[in-house]
């Protein structure tokens, strides 16, 4: 595509690099964003500046948090030696959103899939070796999701942490269409949390 | 019953728009050769399994210079009405039964049984095991979900331990951890898989063996061997000792993704010792089992596609798939041929079996009166 100016060109090249937005839906953005007032776009700018530069993650859990440990981690009222292993932020807000969860998470930050290059060690891992090992952790519950890859981080992590004095369980499967955890609805989610059932392997 | 009582085709292969109505029975399509008459055939096979038979781009199926095509038909199953639509633009493909999205594509596999035979079935006998393998997952997936499913991810499996053994030989060493993991996975998918295969080979040989008496009309011995490194191995023990061979070769050495189909007439390999009847013969054959297979398995006789047999097949074998027609073995059928006076030679012997005639040319197609 030729574009009349290099400040357009830059700003859709920037847009389409989003999750399933190509460079007509980019420029469908840009077009919106001259429409706006100049302050408003600025606001968004530093709104995008200061989400990726002042955002931190909780030393202990992986999860998005405005201090070192995050609500969760620092609720007393909180099981704090249950975890729930997840995939991303997504699967923490749809679990909490289910109320039926009281303990604390640990998020991976993926799942282990070498053709799109993600190895155990580009995983929040040994963090939560460290955690079972200083914690007194009881519980594990793997919350990923259930396709190839969930299956196998889950298989994975299960030989990890298999001479560790802890349990592994697991939430029951096919959750939802597609086996995507944000998707289930709350009260499946909610469900088949409260079900979860002992990792049996394979 | 089973039948497509109307087919539209929008922007699909060479047509702009076509609009038609099938009898129950026999539809013939009669044209030129690059008419477009399989085009019509593979449009309907694209409902049944969600792709082309002959073309694995959906791209390609679309109209010069166009960016979508759709495929919209009304079945009739057990006097029931049933709307199918797949649409396909660049990036995206959508099928849709009675307007619900079905959003796993194995999930529709086996709805509108399907068996299709065309002058390339030959590469059977002759192209890579990977054929023979693609053709004995679909006959079974057609009737079991769980097969079909086992082989995805078997697939998937396989694809990411491979990765994973190229990532190991560029640290020069392996994690046996993540190993082992892998082949949990292709173990527990793989040995599913081979229970399945087994089991399916040892219903349908016979009822091959049947059919090819039947065509060939002749005493010679015929016999399909199932060859695969898991029948005599256990598949664990396989991945282990094969460890260092994968670590080498940077790929899984051992598997069902290995697995052959052995054609053999009187004990030999059919590709290399039949004659080019016998493998006529032996390919109807099959294709006419898995045609009878399924339909004693399923709740409706499937649809059955003819594509260009009048050419390629001979008078003998040739006779013995319209007497079957004429004994009404089938379901709805499709035809398509280059002549028409040939085709009502034949249909017109047959006063019990209702036809429909459709004439194509360049992208249109019309009903004969
Ligand atoms: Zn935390």
């Amino acid at each position: 595509m030729n574009y009349p100016s290099v400040l357009i060109e830059e700003a859709v090249n920037e847009l389409s690099k989003f999750p399933g937005v190509g460079k007509k839906s980019a420029m469908r953005m840009v077009l919106h964003l001259l429409k706006q007032q100049e302050q408003d776009v600025i606001n968004l700018g530093e709104a995008v500046i200061k989400l990726r530069t002042q955002i931190k993650y909780c030393k202990r859990c992986g999860n998005v948090s405005d201090a070192d440990i995050c609500n969760i981690c620092n609720n007393p009222k909180r099981n704090q030696k249950n975890i729930c292993l997840v995939e991303d932020l997504r699967d923490v807000i749809a679990i909490e959103n289910t109320s039926q969860y009281n303990g604390t998470y640990h998020v991976l930050g993926g799942l282990i899939s070498p053709v799109n290059g993600v190895g155990p060690d580009d995983l929040n891992i040994a963090s939560l070796v460290e955690r079972i090992k200083t914690e007194e952790i009881t519980e594990i519950i793997m919350a990923l999701s259930a396709t190839m890859e969930g299956d196998t981080t889950v298989f994975y992590l299960s030989k990890k942490l298999k001479d560790l004095p802890v349990n592994i369980s697991t939430i029951s499967r096919g959750i939802a269409i597609g086996g995507e955890l944000e998707y289930a609805d709350e009260i499946t989610l909610g469900r088949s949390i409260a079900l979860r059932v002992p990792y049996a392997g394979n | 019953m089973l039948a497509i009582k109307t087919l539209h085709l929008q922007q699909f292969k060479n047509y702009t728009s076509a609009k038609i109505n099938l009898h129950a029975q026999v539809n013939c399509f009669v044209g030129k050769n690059g008419a477009g008459k399989t085009n019509v055939l593979d449009a309907v096979y694209y409902l049944s399994f969600t792709k082309s038979y002959f073309n694995p781009s959906d791209l390609q199926h679309v109209l010069h210079d166009e960016n979508y095509f759709s495929i919209t038909a009304t079945y009739n199953r057990n006097d029931l009405v049933e709307n199918a639509f797949l649409f396909f633009e660049k990036g995206k493909k959508v099928l849709k039964i009675n307007n619900n999205e079905v959003k796993k594509f194995s999930d529709h596999i086996g709805h509108y049984p399907l068996v299709m035979i065309t002058p390339n079935d030959i590469m059977l006998l002759h192209e890579g095991s990977e054929e023979r393998r693609k053709f004995l997952d679909g006959m079974i997936a057609q009737l079991n979900k769980m097969y079909l499913n086992d082989v995805l991810l078997y697939n998937r499996v396989l694809e990411q331990r491979n990765k994973q053994l190229r990532v190991f030989a560029e640290h020069g060493q392996i994690d046996q951890t993540l190993l082992e993991t892998y082949n949990a996975l292709l173990i527990k998918h793989g040995n599913a898989i081979h229970q399945y295969r087994k089991q399916f080979l040892v219903e349908f040989v016979p009822v091959f063996n049947n059919f090819y008496k039947q065509i060939a009309n002749a005493s010679e011995e015929v016999s399909i061997n199932y060859q695969s490194d898991l029948l005599a191995n256990d598949f664990e023990q396989l991945l282990i000792e094969n460890t260092q061979r994968d670590f080498a070769a940077q790929r899984t050495t051992k598997g069902i993704h290995k697995d052959e189909l052995e054609f053999c007439i009187n004990g030999y390999a059919i590709k290399k010792f039949g004659s080019q009847g016998q493998q006529k013969s032996f390919i109807i054959s099959l294709k006419l089992a898995q045609y009878h297979y399924l339909k004693n398995r399923t709740t409706v006789k499937p649809l059955l596609l003819l594509d260009d047999i009048f050419e390629k097949l001979d008078e003998q074998r040739l006779n013995t798939l319209l007497q079957m027609i004429a004994n009404g073995e089938f379901g709805q059928i499709l035809i398509t041929d280059t002549h028409l006076d040939r085709l009502q030679l034949v249909f017109n012997t047959m006063p019990e079996v209702d036809v429909k005639y459709f004439m194509v040319d360049a992208g249109k197609i019309s009903e004969l009166e």
